[in-house]
């Protein structure tokens, strides 16, 4: 461009070739740590400027073998700036125990020392050898996010600390694919010690035999449950602040979760999936349903099977997400369905429903499960969605419900509902295409 | 209400407005509007108005929060010159718009990740002060990473 004047493009060089520290750490932050120790060639001011750099990749896979990678850190952690905190550690291992411990052990050390901010490990093909965590670790001042994943078959080898972690800072947390029990633990309470912990996510998690798990977390906001490969006999959650509940609710080996609940005031979404599993006892799912509806019910949106997608996306072929959907929606609405006595014996939790939206897909929802889902919320609209041209947009949301804090609904279930069945019935019948516009 | 707009200059003095709740994506501006208000024109001078469009583009895009990601990563996809990306992330980090400077760091460690030494130093302008025989001495010394 003819635009650029002599003078702007010199001083466009100058500028690039006088790139701030922040900018360089923040590239090499996306490279592997080898790569960012080669560009101790390019210069001499760039000689030292990977041993001051915050962020640490390290991963064992751009190694021929493990002693190659073993003496690698070994060497480049002895020769960074002793001063430098790390903000940031991703490791990430392929390779049995016995191998790699020591030199995993001494990575987290290091991270501990520099006062780690952001710590990922991840270990794969550990095998059944075990590996257990410095201890130091799980009692950091500094780490405000930590992310721990293995393969599936990997999680046994991994073991944590069973008393509460102390991570005082801790905001984030990740835990994929771990066992959360073995030593024949009861009850564990893992987290009541992390004060400032506002996001957990348990990823295929295996709790087998575990009598209680306990998620007790003051600031906690989001609690996602995926994938899970056995649930605990009880699933606690002290959470007053909690605003996001995802889970899916069938693990495994088919056990439905058994949520407690304490203080879940400050709900705001709660998002519920059955997955894909096989429905071998849909009168105990049913039930349990029912039962966490009565629990959630401070939730002001309720979302069912959503998530499916997500869990399946690894699975299955896109072509399959959109039947997939339709399948689980129908899936959902069997369970309901099929505990119909149960249905017209328990109230409805969620009182005060804005609108309950159903998709084209699951036109098969039965009449009773459509009512019965409305029987506490006079107002509520029913919207029949048209399926739209454009397939891009995922179809996850199933139902919304609005639902309107507990006093209210404390307050109306005591009264009967005999004259709201006209008010959505007139919905039903007449205004679906006008509402069909409104809503889209 | 109509609403409230923010008028940014270039280091080259040209003016760009934008509206004040978009303009806010930039902790360093969502400080001075807290501060004084920010009534008058912010003065960016160590960006050029070439830049400064392009960031004004970017604060200025109408995202659902879910696609927002593909967004960022399309916005300097297209715009994938190492210079103009350097540019970018210079000015985003004296914006402090973090969305803007990972995209922009990540897409040019991308682009450089394959690079032989002698590319790196052409890309990012690094003129090479060592004789043969010190480069030599520096993959010596760090042997065990070449």
């Amino acid at each position: 461009m003819d635009l650029l004047h002599d003078d702007t493009a010199a001083s466009m060089i100058d500028r690039i070739s006088n790139l701030p520290n922040e900018i360089i750490y923040h590239i090499l932050s996306f490279l592997d740590i080898k790569y960012a120790i080669q560009t101790s060639a390019l210069s001499k001011k760039w000689k030292h400027i990977w041993t001051s750099m915050p962020h640490l990749n390290l991963n064992s896979r751009t190694f021929r073998s493990a002693p190659l990678f073993v003496k690698f850190v070994n060497d480049a952690l002895s020769h960074r700036n002793r001063h430098t905190e790390v903000s940031a550690v991703e490791l990430s291992v392929r390779g049995a125990a016995t191998q790699f411990a020591a030199v995993v052990t001494s990575i987290v050390n290091y991270a501990y020392s520099h006062n780690v901010r952001k710590l990922t490990i991840e270990w794969f093909r550990l095998n059944d050898e075990g590996f257990r965590f410095p201890q130091r670790l799980f009692g950091s001042h500094t780490l405000k996010h930590l992310v721990l994943a293995t393969h599936y078959f990997d999680g046994l080898g991994l073991s944590l600390p069973k008393s509460a972690w102390e991570f005082p800072a801790l905001q984030t947390l990740n835990l994929s694919n771990l066992h959360l029990n073995d030593d024949g633990d009861m009850s564990l309470n893992l987290f009541s010690k992390c004060v400032n912990l506002e996001d957990l996510t348990l990823h295929n998690c295996y709790m087998q035999g575990l009598d209680s798990f306990n998620v007790c977390a003051p600031k906690l906001r989001n609690l996602t449950i995926t994938d899970p490969r056995k649930f605990p006999k009880v699933f606690n959650v002290v959470a007053p602040q909690l605003q996001n509940l995802t889970a899916l609710l069938c693990d495994n080996l088919f056990g439905f979760l058994q949520l407690s609940t304490e203080e879940l005031d400050s709900l705001e979404k709660v998002n519920l999936s059955m997955g894909g599993r096989l429905l071998r006892e849909k009168e105990s799912y049913a039930s349990g349903l029912l039962d966490l509806f009565q629990k959630l019910c401070h939730a002001k949106f309720l979302i069912l099977d959503d998530g499916i997608i997500k869990v399946y996306k690894y699975r299955l072929s896109y072509d399959n997400i959109d039947s997939l959907c339709e399948f689980v929606c129908i899936l959902c609405a069997k369970v309901l369905s099929a505990c119909l006595d149960l249905l017209s014996v328990e109230p409805c939790p969620f009182n005060n429903l804005k609108f309950l939206k159903q998709k084209d897909c699951i036109q098969k929802m039965p009449t009773e499960v459509r009512k019965y889902l409305l029987e506490s919320s006079p107002n509520a609209t029913f919207i029949l969605d048209i399926p739209q041209a454009n397939h891009n947009i995922p179809i996850y949301v199933k139902y919304t419900v609005h639902i309107d804090p507990l006093e209210k609904y404390l307050s109306k279930r005591k009264r009967k509902m005999v004259p709201q069945k006209r008010s959505r019935e007139e919905v039903d019948k007449g205004t679906m295409a006008k509402k069909y516009g409104k809503i889209d | 209400m109509s609403k409230k707009t923010l008028t940014l200059m270039s280091k080259d003095k040209q003016l760009f407005n934008i509206e004040e709740h978009l303009a806010v994506q930039s902790v360093t501006i969502r400080n001075m509007v807290k501060e004084d208000g920010a009534s008058s024109v912010i003065p960016l001078p160590r960006v050029d108005s070439e830049t400064l469009a392009l960031v004004i583009e970017y604060l200025n895009r109408q995202q659902a929060p879910e696609e927002d990601e593909d967004y960022v990563k399309k916005f300097v996809d297209e715009r994938g010159e190492i210079p103009t990306l350097l540019e970018l992330a210079q000015a985003a980090l004296d914006l402090d718009i973090k969305k803007l400077m990972d995209a922009a760091c990540m897409k040019v460690a991308d682009l450089i990740k394959d690079f032989t030494l002698e590319e790196v130093r052409e890309a990012l302008r690094i003129e090479n002060d060592r004789t043969p025989e010190e480069e030599k001495a520096i993959r010596d010394e760090f042997q065990w990473a070449f």
